[in-house]
């Protein structure tokens, strides 16, 4: 059974107390009065459930939003102003790591290290070892692992080997599948270097074949492997590392050895440089380069010890810098020679700081 | 009028109901949201690079407390980790049993420098200048060169300038091309009322490091001003400028230059940009300028083979006579 309590709402106090001894004439008054404090409650009580209801809807947007996206809250759109992201931790245990890759949500991250055992270490998210990829004794005995990149349409891990000139193909669950192979005529061997891919699976690869390096260029496969298209005339790349598409299917390239990054259409066209200097923004050695979903750019410039941040613009061919970070030194947030940067959707940024011997883990 | 009361009555309690669950609903949310968004944010960082260093050394010394260099490893670590009284525990253990440890004493030196503690870092650096400055190889000792340049260093950071030059001439005396120690010893010199001899030492710090080092640009645009040489100073300036990142102001300023007594220095600097805004073709352009004027130029020439390009054929010096006797 349920008890109300007697007690009239304090609200009901402002109401005036009708007599029996009124006459009809005060009854109404007193009518009058009564429905016109209760219009006005029924308002005040309005706004009120209005406020409330504003603030839960409010409330569910965050939230929906955050288990959409699980980024920090200061990446929600309009409250977004670092330009640069800060340090969050290292995770260590990795011999000289070159180039690193991340699942879009982060669970999974793939570092090469170029000494040691050689091979690719997986970590979660927290940074906790989660296995390694290791291609089987029938590629050869000597491998250095170099740049990794995921396939978005199957998940599968591709890894460049500098050592066999080839890349390896490994699942999701990093079980060797085989040795990637191109088709099309390449014009001869070939030695594949920075790995990216473009939404649908095709895969672009800088080739740092042969010595001079006139014939340094990037190749683009079809997701059937096919080749599709080179970029780069003889002698235009030195040593290009490494690679991103971005959404307007232009890609960047940096040219280490030029000490540049260099942007191509969708055509292959040459359309803007961003050379080696030393004003903002320009570059000393450029290696790793990545992508994320707000169109920032980042690249590893090596020995200068930071990653530069840049804006990609679908007005502007040329890049926007917008900052730096880090700085040559062992202690957190700091590098020694950083070489491999990747993203992944959460706003977070892994850097492989290669003499250090550890990846950074940054974040928005 | 009971109805009407009745009905507020009644309304009252549902929206105070609906207020009290919508705040309850809210409360839950924000408590599952915070939850949430904790677990997914948290990160547990670890200890740094620093802190595995330490902890890897200090077991290290825990197992073979004797050894010197595991000590010295440990000492080196708690430097990285700016725990420098950690530091110094280290490095007087290692003293205790090696007392001209010249690696501890140089350690101990920085260490009380860190701390602020000249006189006891120079108690330290004097250790190994006594003990070694009439050693035999005195004139090529590294770790004399920099007992030395921190003596200078510190001498200089306490105002003693004197002491400050004699110390870093020490230093030169061992490492002729130490451009820290010739950068410091134009500042002492500078200082002490000497800018002729101030603008020697600075030069001599630039010929090794031309580029990317702006302190001694700077001093020496102080040099040239106190010796009433303004176009050395403005070419220093424009110098300076360069290397605090503004380039076309830079530039600018040494264009104004380009006719007068510092028109090589100011050539050259336009080079040095040029080549670090990777123009190497007109850098090219202002090096073969100063070789129309004066076609042995070292500089010049040197930057012109490091951007590949075979400098114009300096003119032979004249062959010895052979007409003339040994005798």
């Amino acid at each position: 059974m349920t008890t109300f309590d007697p007690t009239p709402p304090a609200a009901n106090s402002a109401i005036p107390e009708a007599t029996s001894s009124s006459s009809q004439g005060a009854d109404v008054t007193t009518a009058a009065a009564a429905a016109a404090v209760s219009t006005k409650m029924t308002k005040k009580r309005k706004a009120k459930v209005a406020a409330l209801v504003i603030v839960m809807i409010i409330f569910a947007l965050i939230f929906g939003w955050y288990l959409f996206n699980r980024k920090p809250l200061t990446e929600l759109p309009g409250l977004s102003t670092a330009k640069v992201p800060k340090y969050q931790f290292s995770i260590y245990g990795v011999n000289n790591p070159l180039g690193v890759a991340a699942t879009a949500t982060g669970d999974r991250i793939y570092v090469t290290q170029s000494n040691g055992d050689r091979t690719v270490k997986i970590f979660d998210r927290a940074g906790k070892p989660a296995g390694t990829l290791k291609p089987p004794k029938s590629t050869g005995e000597a491998h250095i692992p170099v740049y990794v990149a995921i396939n978005p349409t199957t998940q599968d891990v591709y890894v460049s080997d500098r050592s066999t000139a080839a890349i390896y193909v490994y699942d999701a669950t990093g079980k060797f599948l085989r040795t990637f192979a191109p088709k099309g005529n390449l014009g001869g061997k070939w030695a594949p270097l920075g790995l990216a891919f473009g939404p649908d699976g095709t895969l672009y690869a800088t080739d740092i074949r042969g010595l001079p390096a006139k014939s340094h260029r990037v190749l683009v496969f079809g997701p059937d492997g096919a080749l599709v298209r080179s970029m780069g005339t003889p002698g235009q790349l030195s040593f290009p590392n490494g690679i991103v598409v971005d959404a307007q299917g232009n890609v960047e390239v940096s040219d280490s050895n030029n000490g540049r990054l260099v942007v191509f259409d969708p055509a292959g066209k040459m359309i803007a440089t961003i050379s080696r200097g030393v004003g903002d923004g320009d570059l000393g050695l450029p290696r790793g380069a990545a992508l994320d979903g707000a169109g920032r750019l980042f690249v590893a410039d090596t020995t200068d010890h930071m990653v530069r941040v840049y804006t990609i613009e679908k007005s502007k061919a040329t890049p926007t810098y917008v900052g730096s970070f880090g700085t040559e030194g062992q202690l957190d947030g700091t590098f020694e020679y950083p070489n491999g940067v990747a993203t992944d959707s959460r706003s977070r940024v892994y850097v492989t700081d290669r003499e250090n011997n550890r990846l950074q883990v940054w974040g928005y | 009028m009971k109805l009407t009361r009745r009905t507020i009555s009644s309304s009252d309690r549902t929206h105070s109901r609906v207020m009290r669950l919508g705040v309850l609903v809210l409360a839950i949310g924000f408590v599952t949201f915070g939850v949430i968004y904790w677990q997914d944010q948290k990160v547990d960082a670890g200890p740094s690079l620093a802190g595995r260093q330490i902890e890897g050394a200090e077991a290290a010394v825990k197992k073979a407390p004797g050894n010197i260099g595991i000590r010295l490893q440990l000492a080196s670590a708690y430097v990285a980790d700016k725990r420098m009284d950690d530091a110094l525990k280290q490095y007087d253990e290692v003293l205790k049993a090696d007392k001209v440890n010249r690696v501890a004493l140089l350690g101990r030196g920085s260490a009380l420098t860190a701390n602020g503690d000249y006189t006891g870092a120079a108690t330290a650096y004097r250790k190994i200048t006594g003990a070694s400055k009439k050693g035999e190889f005195a004139g090529a000792d590294p770790q004399l060169q920099e007992a030395y340049y921190y003596l200078g260093s510190n001498a200089l950071k306490q105002g003693k300038t004197k002491e400050a030059i004699s110390e870093l001439e020490g230093a030169l005396r061992i490492t002729r091309t130490d451009s820290d120690a010739l950068y410091l010893l134009g500042v002492a010199r500078l200082k002490e009322g000497s800018p002729e001899l101030a603008v020697k030492s600075l030069k001599e710090a630039l010929r090794f490091v031309p580029t990317g080092w702006c302190e001694p640009y700077t001093q020496l645009t102080e040099a040239h001003k106190q010796l009433g040489q303004a176009p050395q100073s403005m070419y220093a300036a424009g110098m300076a400028t360069f290397c605090q990142k503004n380039p076309s102001e830079a530039k600018r300023q040494l264009q104004t230059l380009l006719a007068g007594p510092v028109a090589a220095d100011a050539l050259m600097g336009l080079g040095q940009i040029a080549e670090a805004e990777n123009s190497n073709a007109e850098a090219i352009t202002w090096y073969k300028k100063i070789l129309i004027t004066n076609r042995t130029h070292a500089s010049a020439i040197s930057a012109l083979s490091r951007l590949g390009v075979t400098p114009p054929a300096a003119p032979k010096a004249k062959a010895p006579s052979t007409k003339q006797g040994r005798g």
